[in-house]
This record gives C-alpha cells, structure tokens and sequence, in this order.
C-alpha cells in the first residue's frame, strides 16, 4: 500500500548540506497501523511528508497503491493527496476563520462536490467523531482534542485509504491524547484505513500493529 | 466556496474594516490625483480648427554678453523689437513662405495679458463684463495663422487700422446681442487713462488664462513696435506656400538660417513643426502632475504593502490547502476572490463618497487645465471624455480602478505565488 523504495532526503544550503532520511526502505501494508518513532530531528516527520507528497525526496520513490506517486507534478499530487490521503497534524493545522463543519468539508470543497452532499457528509462525519454540539463553533472555541477530532474528521471525509498523522497527540494532555488514539484505533478497525503515524509516546506506539524505530535519518529497528 | 470566502472575510472583519476604510479613503483620493494628472494626456490636444499642417515654428535665442557676434549697442528693448520685426519681415519675403507671424510673449501674436471689469461701450460704461485684454503684435492677416478663427466680417478681411480692436464673440454677444458688431465703439474704462476704439472683427472665443472667470477677450492694435523685454522668449510661426518641396525648404532652412536671419543679436535656434514647439511649450504644469503622481505612486506602495502583508499572514493556511488536496489554481484564486470583494466594495463606496463632494461642493471638475498654449479652447466634440461630466467620472475612475485592482492583484498574487512554490511541508511551518 504504501512503498518507500531508497528514500533518501538531503537539505542544502550554501554552507551546509544535512542528510535528513538516508536510503530509506519502507513497505506499510493495507489495513496496518503502523508508528515510526526516533528522537527529535531523525527524520521522522519528514519521512511522513514524503509520503504523504507534502515534499519531494532527493531521491528515489514513493509507491502508493503500486503506483510510483514521487514523480507527479503538482496538481497530480494535489488530486492524489486529496482523493487518496488523510492528514493529521500535531498543530492540528484548522482554518481559524472557518467554523468546525467548513473546516470538515475543505477536501470536499476542492473535489467540487455539490453543497448539499457535502454538508450531509461532512455532518455525518463530525458526528463520528462526537462533536454534533460544535459544528457551528471556530478552533478558538474548542479545545486541543477536540481540534484533533475535528482534524480526524477532516482526514476521513473524503474517504481515503490512507491516513498519515504527525504527532497527533503531541498537544495534547494524557486522557485527551487516549481519546484521540481511541479514535484512531477506530478508524483502523472498523474502516480499515491505514494509519502510518509519527510519536513520542512509547504506550501509544505500542497499541500500534507495528512500531520502525529511526535514528539520524536511517531506520534501525 | 464563494459563501466560504464571505465567512472568511467575515471571521477576519476587524483586519478587514482597517483595509476597507484604507481603500476606501485611497480610492477617492485617488479620483482626485488621476483627475489632476490624467488630462495632461490630452495637453497637446489641438483645437478644432487649429490647423498646423505646413506650419512651422522658428524659436530664437539671443546673444549675451562674451559670446561670439554680440553688439551691446543692439541690446536695448527697442533695438530687439526691431531686429525680431526684421526676422519676420525676411520671412514674409520668402517666396517659400506663405504667411508667417510673432507668437509672442502670452498668448500667439500678443504683448503680456491684463484684465478688467468694466467697458464702456459707445459712451455707456458697462460693469461685470470681465475680460482680458492685450495689445497685438501680430497684424489682423497674421491672426489666421496665429490660431485665431474669424467670424465678423463674413467674407471679408479684418482691417487692419490703429484704434482699431478686436473682440471675441461671447464678448460681441454679451455686448451686442443679435447685432452686427463691426464699426461700434469700445472704451477701457481705467483710472488712469481712457481708450477709444473701433471694433473691427470679431474672432472665435479664445482661452484665456483664467478662462473660467473672464469670458471675454480684446486686443487691441497697439503701437508698431512693442518694446521687448528681457527673458521674453519669442518665435516666429509661417505657413509653407503651397506648391514648394516642404521637406528640402526646411531643411535648407535648418542649415542656413542661424546665418541667414541673423539680425543684431537675433539668432536663430531651431527650426521645427509648430505642433512640436507646441508641445515643448506644455512645461508649466509638469511640477504639480508630478508632485500628484508621486502622491498617487506612495498611495499605492501603501496599498500594496497592507494587501502583500495581509496575505503573507496566512501562507501557512495555503501549506493546510494544499494538504487537503487544493490545487494551486484554486488556492490563488480563493485568496484573490477575498482581496477583489474587499477592493469593489471600497471601490464603490469611494466613487461614492467622491460624488458626494463633486456634487454638494459645485465642483467644476472637468476643468482639464489642458495648455496655456493655444488660443482656441480644445472643444466638448472633439474630447467629450473630457468635458462630458459622467464621461469624464466614469473615466476617471476607471482609470482609478485599473490602477487599484493591479496594485492588490499583484500584492496578493506574488506572495501567494511564492508559498505555492515552495513545499506544502515547509509552509505548514509557517502555520
């Protein structure tokens, strides 16, 4: 399902050239939960972005349903992450100045859906994810998790195969980051979404199908 | 999304509010700086009727003190009077040259400008009739190549006679409505001395200085030689008879009149169409169109800079779009949908609030301040944008809307453009 075949990143400056993900080999199967963990600057989060077409190897490929994708120009990739990827951010990354059911239907927007079936998803959505009572509301009125769950809601309304989620709860406090797993583990289950997720929380990678430990842009374990 | 985009504008309307009173402030200032500087556009237009076909202009410049061939003795405002008459006496002998006449210090063919409120027509003084009046170097023959239109006499030429004056028709019909003016008497009024004159030909109205205020016009047939001043630069215009090779006589002409015409410390500088030194004339304008441009130039940088910020504050949200699948086209067009609404309702209420003040404050603003240079106005049917006043709003603030709209255009599209070329990971740093 999702295929990184000798990923390699490298970050130049006139100075300094820094090796962010060195050859990186990478197979995550459809349906598993996968998290990647490491210390801080291994290369994790960019190893999710090049997955997620969020940012372009130096060099070699990304496969995702067997179809090379790290070659796409950008409305190709921008078509593909919305058709076929889900996002969730450690910051959450909502709109500010649109209210919990706008920020849910945005993906839906740039497939040029019809308004009414897009609220009707959108709603069915927010609902999934226990927040009926907060359509109306903006991200300054909710709080951490249930921005998160706003942004998993996001992720999931135009039902793609994949999920990729950088910290989700890196932001949030304990009882709010094991609702949100909660969710993800859910979503997993009961929609056989893949979730390729990025962490710090050794308890919360461990509920996980399988854990790829990174270090200094290499996998290690 | 357009509904999405009115949210947007909605959520941020307190940033939003400063950026609409900002634009709707610039935009009718705006009207006001393009209605000062766009008709300069028009500056060289020439009247209706002013014909400059084989007319050309000799301007001369006079030798000073130290440079080579100057006389002293020539250099007195009689002396100067007489060589400039002589330059123009040489070119009337001309078979080449049809006609050809002073342009003088103000106005074409005519001494400095004075005005007055009163007249006395026959023996009947007459008060509120201001016009400017001139004493004429150019002879009645010469007022035709001059500019000046002839209506009275009808088929007939205008004498040419001391004591004589010549008046424009608004005057002629102010004073004598419905009459054949020709042979009436006209007085100055003045504190210190009384003229008498004969009036013996009416011209087309004539633009004066303050054409607003005066509507009338005379000139009087004044002595044979008006003494010349220091500083008055002055040219010669003649009409090319017809039959001669144009081309080869002014080019001869250029190559030998600085010795040719040369008379006492007349020489002469440049030889060239009338509608080019006509243009080279257009200077006493350009401080104030430039001091207005950089003003409308600084307005705009303003603009720019508000809109480049306001857009630069949410590159990250571009970095979310893109995440979420929007394409670039998209994402742009979203971003300039919300500055385009903001701009066409400043727009709108701006033009409004300029309207208010054209209309409660009687104001006269199709004023085009067009050149001083000519002697016949530029006419409502042969520049209607000008004159007309819808016309001439509508225009303004077209001009005042294409400005605006390229400002924020630009301002929003560059540095949306550049988060777009970046990758969306890097933007969503930003956010």
């Amino acid at each position: 399902m999702i295929k990184l075949i000798e990923i390699s990143k490298i970050y130049r400056t006139s100075e300094i050239e820094t090796m962010a993900l060195d050859n990186i080999n990478l197979e995550v199967r459809e349906g598993e939960f996968v998290s990647i963990m490491g210390p801080s600057g291994c290369g994790k989060s960019t190893l999710l972005n090049i997955a997620g077409l969020l940012d372009e190897p130096s060099s070699g490929t990304v496969e995702l349903h067997g179809k090379p994708v790290s070659g796409l120009n950008a409305r190709e990739a921008a078509r593909f992450r919305n058709t076929e990827l889900g996002f969730v951010f450690q910051s959450f990354h909502l709109i500010p100045s649109l209210n919990v059911l706008d920020n849910v239907q945005m993906p839906l927007l740039y497939r040029r859906m019809g308004a009414t079936e897009r609220k009707e998803r959108a709603l069915k959505m927010i609902e999934a994810v226990g927040l009926s009572h907060r359509v109306k509301h903006f991200p300054s009125q909710l709080s951490g998790g249930q921005c998160q769950r706003v942004a998993i809601a996001r992720a999931l309304v135009g039902d793609p195969s994949i999920i990729l989620a950088d910290e989700p709860t890196g932001n949030l406090d304990s009882k709010m980051g094991a609702e949100v797993m909660e969710l993800l583990h859910e979503v997993n289950k009961q929609r056989g979404k893949t979730i390729l997720m990025v962490t710090h929380n050794e308890s919360q990678a461990k509920q996980t199908d399988r854990i790829i430990r990174m270090l200094d842009g290499r996998i290690i374990g | 999304m357009f509904k999405q985009i009115l949210k947007q504008l909605w959520f941020y309307r307190r940033g939003n509010a400063w950026l609409f009173v900002e634009m709707t402030l610039i935009a009718a200032a705006s009207w006001f700086l393009v209605n000062a500087v766009w008709p300069g556009i028009y500056r060289t237009s020439l009247p209706d009727g002013y014909e400059t076909d084989g007319v050309y202009a000799v301007s001369l410049n006079r030798l000073s003190e130290g440079q080579n061939g100057y006389r002293p003795e020539m250099d007195t405002p009689e002396q100067r009077s007489v060589d400039f008459h002589r330059i123009g006496n040489a070119l009337r002998e001309m078979p080449e040259v049809q006609d050809a006449a002073p342009v003088g210090a103000t106005l074409p063919g005519l001494n400095y400008s004075n005005y007055n409120r009163a007249i006395m027509v026959d023996t009947v003084n007459r008060y509120g009739y201001s016009y400017a009046y001139h004493i004429r170097e150019a002879g009645a023959s010469d007022l035709e190549l001059l500019g000046y239109r002839q209506v009275w006499p009808q088929g007939a030429p205008i004498e040419d006679l001391p004591n004589t004056v010549i008046i424009t028709e608004d005057l002629a019909q102010a004073l004598f409505p419905g009459e054949n003016p020709i042979g009436r008497r006209l007085s100055q009024f003045s504190t210190y001395q009384e003229y008498g004159w004969r009036i013996s030909g009416v011209i087309a109205p004539v633009k004066v200085e303050k054409d607003k205020e005066y509507r009338g016009f005379v000139m009087y047939a004044g002595p044979d030689i008006v003494a010349l001043d220091e500083g008055m630069s002055l040219v010669w215009i003649f009409r090319v008879a017809p039959g001669v090779d144009e081309e080869a006589f002014i080019q001869q002409a250029k190559k030998t009149w600085r010795e040719d015409l040369a008379f006492g410390n007349w020489r002469v500088a440049s030889v060239m169409p009338l509608e080019e030194n006509l243009e080279s004339a257009v200077t006493d304008t350009f401080m104030w169109r430039a001091l207005f441009i950089f003003l409308l130039v600084c307005i705009l940088i303003g603009v720019a800079s508000f809109a480049w910020l306001r857009t630069r504050e949410r590159r990250g949200e571009t970095g979310v779009r893109r995440a979420m699948g929007g394409s670039a086209g998209s994402i742009m067009l979203t971003q300039l949908a919300e500055v385009w609404i903001l701009f066409a309702a400043s727009l709108i209420v701006g033009l409004l609030i300029v309207l208010n003040v054209l209309i409660f404050g009687k104001i006269d603003f199709c004023a085009p301040g067009l050149s001083s240079y000519y002697v016949l106005n530029v006419t409502k049917e042969s520049l209607p944008v000008l004159f007309e006043p819808v016309l001439h709003f509508l225009a303004v603030a077209g001009i005042v809307a294409g400005l605006l709209i390229v400002v924020v255009t630009l301002s929003t599209i560059v540095p949306v453009a550049g988060a777009l070329k970046e990758s969306p990971a890097d933007v969503l740093k930003d956010e």
